[in-house]
């Protein structure tokens, strides 16, 4: 039993499994931003355990809908390593404006993408090669955390806010896309009037997450 | 330790033939600052920054106010290379092209991964889904802060209700498959946005059939027409009774509102003001609420004169659902706008009398339904639980705590919603349904399981009314008929079945509460 217990901590995360975590990091990363920003209700939001954090979820049905179906999508094109970057803006509702953006790059390690692309490239260090699954959950604790203690120096949100999510995909041919997606502005921030955040960043065997905040500061 | 740091970033750098000239141009800077600081750093880096991409875009002095707002944030990790990488972005990331460009060009440690992954591909696609988010539905604002001291106090006790006990109120019941009594409704018309039952405290049913409104006394039997029909006479549209049953409102299809003592059966009063049909009415004491299909809300005081007392304006498209709280403090409003309001009664009275007209504010406004909301239900024994019903494109139905606006839970009802009925003894409520499945469903609250499905009528369910027992609950279709169902027992003493209880339980059905 309990060594049964071990070998499954310490198993190194296939390409399947990195995926899945990517997916679920993005999943509630995404639903804890829109219950700190207020984007919905905070009632709307109710409280799971996850990472060994307190994490909220919605509790909308046509929101965890909405939700779930983005990121089948974005499994789709993480298991393909078709993505690259994933955005979530925050713009207001009346101006239409990007009021916040929190960008998460990904970078696909031994993605078929990856191998070859550049020749001369130095091959990413191989130290990192056994994480266990624990110690990437450790790290996403890290992000959320910060995700979380975001909300103490981001400006207040005071109109009425909407989002939106954006995948960065790469070009290439064999990416599917399905109808209900659609090329989109980038929607960044003006020049002049931003500001930005770099959070922590976690890896599994095979991806890298970093995260990144980027919030309109006032005139 | 960032001094260990700062040589091997420096040394990666210099791997990049982007940066090898600046390095060389600012090694006086580096080398005496072996110990300095971080500001030292990262004024080394935005130098290096900004003549790195002068070719695109030279503005020191903005790089220098970044550095200065930079250096006021403690939430950057202390990681050296993503300092550079964020002090360098933060001018850079405005343009796409360019912020992949610096994903280029920094990151010591994981340069060449960024290089082989972020190195510009041609067509790099942006996308995003289709469809837009669900809306949010915030309270109004004023309210979001009274929802933050609130929300510990009385939505926690709130919420406590709905975890507890789920498994008590499920046991099964047997539905009444069979109404007690069927009445023929000829001229029952099927609109969905009228109101068209109501059963009095004085055990009478109103019901409007075409132009006329009938009363039918359910201890007698005796139907009475109020008024004969006549070229002029307009359709009714809606009914209600005053709360002692003395008097029936009639709102019609030309926005009168007749006031009719049923006694004599007499109109007292028409009351005018509304420029098109009124489709729904709520009594509270002497004041008459009405809902137009215009979107207003008026609030007659029947005894005066100039009976209209206030206007509410919160509805963009027809008032179809109105219900005074019992205590008379909020009124609840749905309109075909798919809005639910709730208004204070107490707010507006003072400053009305200053100009008149007054534009009151709704305490909240929900926008959470997706179809008309005529369907609405304060809750007899949680006075601030209100549930609302939506219509066929919606099919949900939600609840609110009115102290904070707070949504307490939802359920789908899968079926048109058109009226909520909330037993008065027992926790539940009825909900009668129109498309698709016409049928009259019992839930239990707050486990939201259902109890029971009944296929009532052959048409939509449209309206239903609560005989004063609390027991039987009559429900008007487009099938025209009049149903009656017996709900809910009579309510019992529990501890003993002694003499007086039993004489409670005989009478019940006739009785006057």
């Amino acid at each position: 039993m309990a060594t049964k217990q071990a070998t499954r901590t310490n198993q190194a995360i296939t390409i399947k499994g990195s995926v899945a975590i990517v997916t679920e990091f993005f999943e509630y990363s995404v639903n804890s931003i829109l219950y700190q920003r207020g984007v919905y209700p905070s009632d709307d939001f109710r409280m799971v355990k996850k990472y060994g954090l307190p994490m909220l979820v919605t509790s909308d049905d046509s929101l965890k809908e909405y939700i779930q179906t983005i990121l089948a999508q974005v499994q789709e094109w993480l298991m393909s390593s078709h993505l690259t970057r994933l955005v979530l803006a925050i713009k207001s509702v009346e101006t239409d404006e990007t009021l916040e953006r929190w960008q998460f790059d990904i970078h696909t390690e031994d993605g078929p993408s990856s191998a070859g692309a550049l020749p001369g490239a130095p091959k990413p260090a191989a130290k990192k090669k056994n994480k266990t699954e624990k110690e990437v959950q450790a790290e996403i604790q890290g992000i959320m955390k910060q995700i979380t203690s975001s909300v103490t120096f981001l400006p207040i949100l005071d109109e009425e806010c909407t989002f939106t999510i954006l995948a960065y995909t790469d070009d290439a041919p064999d990416t599917a896309i399905p109808s209900t997606w659609d090329d989109a502005d980038p929607h960044l921030i003006d020049r002049g009037k931003v500001e930005q955040v770099r959070l922590r960043s976690f890896t599994t065997n095979v991806h890298s997450l970093e995260a990144m905040v980027a919030y309109r500061v006032g005139e | 330790m960032t001094s260990d740091h700062r040589p091997s970033a420096r040394a990666a750098d210099v791997s990049n033939p982007f940066v090898t000239k600046t390095v060389t141009a600012s090694p006086s800077k580096l080398r005496s600052g072996e110990y300095d600081s971080l500001a030292g750093l990262r004024e080394g880096m935005s130098r290096l920054n900004v003549v790195d991409h002068s070719g695109e875009f030279a503005m020191p002095e903005k790089a220098k106010d970044n550095k200065s707002s930079r250096d006021l944030d403690r939430f950057v990790p202390s990681r050296p290379s993503s300092l550079h990488h964020s002090s360098l972005s933060s001018t850079t990331l405005s343009a796409e092209d360019i912020s992949t460009d610096t994903s280029f060009a920094d990151k010591s440690t994981s340069s060449a991964l960024s290089a082989s992954m972020g190195l510009p591909q041609p067509n790099r696609r942006i996308l995003s889904f289709r469809a837009a988010p669900p809306p949010a539905s915030h309270a109004t604002s004023h309210l979001d802060a009274q929802r933050n001291y609130l929300l510990h106090s009385s939505a926690s006790t709130n919420r406590g209700t709905t975890t507890t006990g789920p498994g008590a109120a499920t046991k099964k019941r047997s539905p009444p498959y069979l109404p007690e009594r069927v009445l023929d409704a000829p001229g029952f018309v099927d609109d969905y946005y009228l109101s068209l039952v109501d059963w009095s405290s004085s055990n009478r049913v109103a019901i409007g059939l075409g132009s006329v409104p009938y009363v039918w006394d359910a201890e007698t039997g005796n139907v009475m027409a109020l008024g004969e029909e006549t070229e002029e006479s307009s359709t009714v549209c809606s009914v209600s009774w005053s709360s002692d049953g003395a008097y029936l409102a009639v709102g019609n299809e030309n926005g009168e509102v007749e006031i009719w003592d049923v006694e004599e059966s007499k109109r007292m009063r028409v009351m005018a003001g509304h420029n098109a049909r009124v489709p729904t009415l709520s009594w509270f004491g002497h004041i008459l609420s009405s809902g137009c299909r215009d979107g207003s809300i008026f609030h007659h005081d029947v005894r005066v004169a100039q009976h209209k007392v206030m206007e509410l304006r919160g509805h963009a498209a027809e008032v179809c659902g109105l219900k005074w709280r019992p205590d008379g403090q909020l009124l609840a409003s749905g309109g075909n706008d798919n809005v639910v309001n709730c208004w204070d009664s107490r707010v507006g009275q003072s400053v009305l009398n200053a100009d008149g007209q007054t534009r009151v504010v709704p305490k909240w406004t929900k926008r959470n339904h997706t179809a008309a909301v005529k369907a609405l239900a304060w809750c007899p024994w949680q006075t601030n639980l209100l549930a609302t019903g939506g219509g066929s494109q919606d099919q949900h139905i939600h609840f609110w705590s009115t102290t904070t606006g707070a949504r307490t839970s939802s359920l789908a009802a899968g079926s048109q919603v058109t009226s909520l009925i909330w037993s008065p003894h027992s926790k539940e409520l009825l909900s009668t349904h129109g498309f698709p499945d016409h049928n009259i469903s019992l839930w239990s609250y707050p486990s939201l399981q259902k109890i029971y499905d009944v296929p009532a009528h052959d048409n939509r369910v449209l309206a239903s009314a609560l005989s004063p027992d609390g027991c039987t609950v009559a429900t008007g279709a487009g099938d025209e008929n009049l149903k009656f169902w017996k709900i809910w027992e009579p309510k019992t003493v529990k501890k003993t079945v002694d003499d007086s209880d039993r004489d409670a339980r005989g009478q019940s059905r006739g009785r006057i509460r």
